[in-house]
């Protein structure tokens, strides 16, 4: 028998929506679910077009000649070879088809974290030299807590350089791995790099986290939605915090479960702790060039890098 | 072939206890064998320990006390760890989890279905081989270069079948093969289980899908919910025992109270 207060409940006609202005749950919802998708669509496969040049060329091969050009851009500090280095990065992602969407995603989000972690560097305060824009003048002797703050705050030229140098680096090197990761299945890529000594269990680590981040995004999805569906509104923003953690420990919990079931699953299947994964494929002769050209190319920059 | 396969006992369990990490009791004095060739059903409600006694005869989970053979061999952790039986019983036995999700860990589906034969050491020819007969054999072709992401329920119970039929399996423990597949993929796992069973695989499933059970079972285990063992039957003398499956919750023993 159901409860009495369960069958007396007012059946007069639901109220009007009122609009309260509130939008955090439905941007939570929207942002989890835009996730979800993404994830699903970008780990799917490799973006760029299979017959693009870089598509059908060895993944180790790729793997060391992104290296290559990577630690070359470590090395170069004049601001007009880095310059060209990005550019030559960039004309290769357009050339494989890859999308210039894509693209500029991938740079709104790592450089710009990287300039706002090097602005500073850019101040007087950090890197001396000729001012190029006064900011500040709190007068000698100023203190801010117990730093002693200069006379007059200003942008240095050397600092300007310093964070253009930065910038340049991280957009280069980004540009660079996103390629890489863009014209590369993820399983060629994890293979890659375990032959090129990244650790077994990493490797195994991160071909379980590939696999399972869309399934555990979508189960965050369910556990969002499912509080949607038992909730009144205007929950306080303790109590958002509290349900936030409560579904944060319920996630934990599944991925436990999952973990446990996944390896139960590979043992089953023989696993004994030494991973088994197949041979590729012997490198061909356009492999090795890959690999050549990225090496001429960086020796070529380092020169310039000396010469100009 | 039948008989002879029926004379070689594959499973033994004598006395089997098990209890969860916390305590819980899972299991009470479970005691059968089951013969090569048999399909066997375990039955129970939610909860009886159907499932965990399909991870005892993987050599997944091990007994508190009583025994659990395989193929005349005690398992115990040392035994399923240590080679040569170790890969042996790996290649004899293959295990279908309830959930195709935890089974499925590769990056496509070609590469879920050589994961097995990879850690048995067989070659590369061999391995291709293997993964284009059963990519074959269970109609996924298509599916080859497909992530597990991208397959439907359907699909991925398919693939996970596929994924242990490449070790070449004598033995088949299927958790709750059914569940959540459509009627037609219910149809299709009907006939592919009877056609692994006319080749001589021996099938042991934890189901609580009566209508599953009885197209796709021979013998019947029932599980109480005090996770003993109470009746050790063929299907059909188990699934015309009314009461029996009302005591063990598997059917209503009244019509549904009206709310």
């Amino acid at each position: 028998m159901l409860p009495d207060w369960y069958t007396e409940m007012p059946s007069a006609a639901a109220p009007e929506p009122v609009r309260t202005g509130r939008r955090a749950g439905r941007a939570v919802r929207r942002a989890l679910a835009s996730l979800g998708e993404t994830m699903a669509r970008e780990m799917a496969g490799p973006q760029a077009r299979p017959d693009s040049c870089l598509g059908r060329v060895d993944a180790h091969s790729k793997v060391a000649g992104a290296i290559v050009l990577i630690v070359a851009a470590t090395f170069v500090h004049r601001l007009p070879v880095l310059a060209m280095m990005l550019m030559g990065a960039v004309v290769l992602v357009l050339a494989n088809g890859v999308g210039a969407r894509r693209l500029g995603r991938i740079w709104l989000g790592v450089p710009l974290f990287s300039l706002a972690m090097i602005l500073p560097a850019s101040l007087n305060v950090v890197t001396d030299g000729a001012p190029l824009l006064t900011l500040w003048c709190p007068g000698p002797g100023a203190h801010l807590g117990l730093w002693e703050l200069p006379a007059t705050m200003t942008i240095t030229r050397p600092g300007v350089a310093v964070a253009a140098r930065f910038l340049l680096r991280v957009l280069t090197c980004v540009t660079l791995a996103f390629l890489l990761v863009a014209t590369t299945g993820p399983d060629e890529l994890l293979h890659a790099l375990r032959r090129l000594g990244m650790p077994r269990a990493f490797a195994m680590v991160l071909t379980m986290m590939h696999r399972y981040i869309v399934v555990l995004l979508r189960a965050a999805q369910e556990i969002h939605l499912a509080k949607l569906s038992r909730s009144m509104g205007g929950g306080s923003l303790v109590g958002e915090q509290h349900w936030v953690a409560a579904g944060v420990g319920s996630l934990f919990r599944r991925t436990r479960h999952l973990a446990d079931e996944v390896h139960e699953a590979m043992l089953s299947r023989g696993y004994d702790g030494d991973l088994q994964v197949a041979a590729r494929p012997r490198w061909r002769i356009r492999d090795g060039l890959l690999v050549i050209v990225a090496l001429l190319f960086s020796a070529a920059l380092l020169l310039a890098n000396r010469l100009l | 072939m039948r008989a002879n396969l029926l004379s070689e006992i594959i499973f033994d369990l004598n006395h089997v206890d098990y209890r969860y990490p916390g305590g819980a009791v899972a299991l009470r004095d479970i005691t059968f064998s089951a013969a090569a060739g048999e399909r066997l059903a375990i039955i129970g409600a939610n909860g009886s320990g159907k499932s965990t006694l399909l991870h005892l005869l993987d050599g997944l989970y091990f007994a508190d006390s009583g025994t659990v053979d395989a193929f005349g061999v005690t398992l115990t952790e040392t035994a399923v760890e240590t080679p040569p039986f170790a890969r042996e019983f790996r290649r004899r036995v293959g295990f279908l989890f309830q959930n195709s999700d935890a089974q499925l860990f590769c990056a496509r589906v070609d590469e879920e279905l050589a994961f097995g034969p990879l850690q048995l050491r067989l070659s590369r020819e061999e391995i291709e081989r293997r993964v284009a007969d059963v990519l074959r054999f269970v109609g996924i072709e298509h599916l080859r270069e497909r992530s597990p992401q991208q397959l439907s329920e359907g699909e991925k119970k398919k693939v996970a079948l596929a994924s242990i039929l490449t070790c070449g399996p004598r033995v088949l423990l299927l958790d709750e093969p059914s569940a959540g597949l459509d009627p037609r993929t219910q149809d299709w796992l009907v006939e592919f289980l009877g056609a692994l069973h006319d080749a001589g695989i021996t099938l042991v499933e934890a189901s609580h899908d009566l209508n599953f059970v009885a197209d796709t079972a021979d013998r019947a285990l029932v599980l109480s919910e005090d996770h003993r063992l109470v009746r050790d039957a063929p299907v059909t003398q188990v699934l015309s025992d009314c009461d029996l499956l009302a005591s063990v919750n598997l059917i209503r023993p009244k019509p549904r109270a009206r709310v």
